[in-house]
Formats: structure tokens, C-alpha cells, sequence
């Protein structure tokens, strides 16, 4: 067997590699929700009936949903993922940026990393009481 | 993604630059999903994009089915996902026969290219996707 490569470029090629539209970046936001979804219910084992029930819609909705039509609003969103015992976050970064998420238990991070940004922010206020100091010794000490 | 060419015809290339003229809509919502699983190493979707036998997977739209399957060539790390036809009609017996005729495509494909004669040609383009 032999593999050759080539430089080249055709109409279906071109099409394939230029940006998507703002229908099909929506879609695409969609699929990636929905494939989160997915993976949830194969954990739980929740089928598309049991999700329905859980979300209070009908399953003909659920299998819309599921195939990463239409617009979902944040309300269903929301829905859904209260339905699987998750909580759904979103992220607004500049289209230049890439996004990485990450996922952790807080019980398995020490305090100390926990909220890092504000402890650095605070400073040490501490006050000394010396008893039977003087005023006069007290104010030469300042 | 790449299309399949077999003895002068690409069934796939011609399906997808129909459905570009007729229903542009349709073509990128494919689009759509062919991003969305090239980000995954092997990626399966009850709904749009799941396995109906014979190592073939369907892109499912309303109204439109694209089926494709995954290989690996030698000394090309990502792999790849080969679009081997496509198909209009939502009759059951209309899908079965292209599911057949993409499983058929697959063979052949496999079959050529483990004749040591066989000379694959890949025509590499400056996006990926």
C-alpha cells in the first residue's frame, strides 16, 4: 500500500472548513450539551421516558431535545440537568481563548487552596494589651 | 472527515455538494456534527450519529442520512472518519439499501487497501476538520 499526500482544495472541502453559521454555532452548542447529557443518563441509567418524567415534558420533547434541535432556552436547560443531579455552568471567554474546565470534590482540596484569592487579600490586624504599662511608657513605646 | 472515491466515483462527494445547492440548511447542520465528532478520539450518539452495523455509522437529519465509518492509515495519527454515501429518502427500505451499500463500500475499501498494490491518495487542505 501506498499513501500519497497532496496539497489541494475543492468546493466540498471549502465548505467543510469554513466557519459555521451563527444556526450551526447554536447547534453545535446544543450537541455539546446534549452529548453531556447523554453521558449523565448512561451513569444513572436514566432512559429518555425516565428523563421526561423527571423533567415534567413530554418524551416527544425529550427526543427533540436530545437530537440537538431547536433552541433550548436556559430554563430547560437547567431543567434537564437538575434532572440528572447536576448543575449547569456556562462560560463567556474571548474567541481567542481556549476554555478548559475542571472538575473536583472540595472535600478532597485542602482549605488553604480553596479560596487562595481571598485569603491573600486579607491583612493581619492583631492588637497587644500589655498590662501595667504606663501612659508615659506607653506613649514612648508609640 | 474525507469522502471515499472508488473506481472513479465518490458517492459521498456527490451526495453532500447536492444537498450544499439544495438544502443548505440541511448541509449545515452535517457540518455541524462532523465538528462536533472530529473532537472526539470515537464518538457515539443514540440520535444523530450511532451505529447501524458493519462498523457503519449514520449522521441522521430529518430527511437526510450520510453514513460513514472510522479507520486509521499508517504514519497518520488522528483517525479518520470516511464518508462513504449519503441518502434522501426517509423510507425504511430506501435506508436499509444505503446502509447496505455503505457496508459494501467499506469491504471494498478494506479489501483494496490490504492489496500491497493499492495507493491511497490523500488530499490534505490547510483547515482541518
Amino acid at each position: 500500500m501506498k499513501i500519497e499526500m497532496t496539497n489541494g482544495s475543492n468546493p466540498l472541502a471549502d465548505f467543510f472548513s469554513s466557519p459555521l453559521s451563527l444556526d450551526g454555532e447554536a447547534e453545535l452548542e446544543n450537541l455539546k450539551f446534549v452529548d453531556a447529557l447523554l453521558t449523565r443518563m448512561k451513569e444513572l441509567g436514566i432512559s429518555r421516558m425516565e428523563l421526561a418524567r423527571r423533567m415534567g415534558i413530554q418524551p416527544s420533547r425529550v427526543t427533540a431535545m436530545l437530537s440537538g434541535q431547536g433552541n433550548f432556552t436556559t430554563q430547560t436547560v437547567v431543567r434537564a440537568a437538575r434532572a440528572v443531579g447536576a448543575k449547569y455552568h456556562h462560560c463567556l471567554a474571548p474567541a481567542t481563548k481556549r476554555v478548559r474546565w475542571h472538575l473536583w470534590n472540595e472535600a478532597e482540596v485542602h482549605p488553604a487552596f480553596l479560596h487562595a484569592e481571598s485569603t491573600a487579600k486579607k491583612t493581619a490586624e492583631v492588637t497587644f494589651e500589655i498590662p501595667n504599662l504606663s501612659h508615659e511608657d506607653a506613649t514612648a513605646a508609640a | 472527515m474525507v469522502t471515499l472515491g472508488l473506481d472513479g466515483r465518490n458517492l459521498a462527494d456527490e451526495f453532500l455538494n447536492r444537498l450544499i445547492k439544495s438544502n443548505p440548511r440541511g448541509a449545515e447542520s452535517i457540518k455541524t456534527r462532523v465538528q462536533n465528532i472530529a473532537e472526539h478520539d470515537r464518538y457515539e450518539h443514540e440520535f444523530t450519529f450511532r451505529s447501524v452495523g458493519g462498523g457503519i455509522y449514520e449522521f441522521k437529519r430529518p430527511g437526510l442520512r450520510l453514513y460513514a465509518f472510522y479507520d486509521e492509515l499508517p504514519g497518520l495519527k488522528p483517525q479518520l472518519i470516511i464518508a462513504s454515501n449519503g441518502g434522501t429518502k426517509n423510507t425504511r427500505k430506501n435506508q436499509q439499501a444505503d446502509i447496505a451499500k455503505a457496508q459494501n463500500l467499506r469491504s471494498r475499501y478494506l479489501a483494496a487497501k490490504s492489496q500491497p498494490s493499492t495507493k491511497i491518495q490523500l488530499i490534505l487542505l490547510s483547515h482541518e476538520n
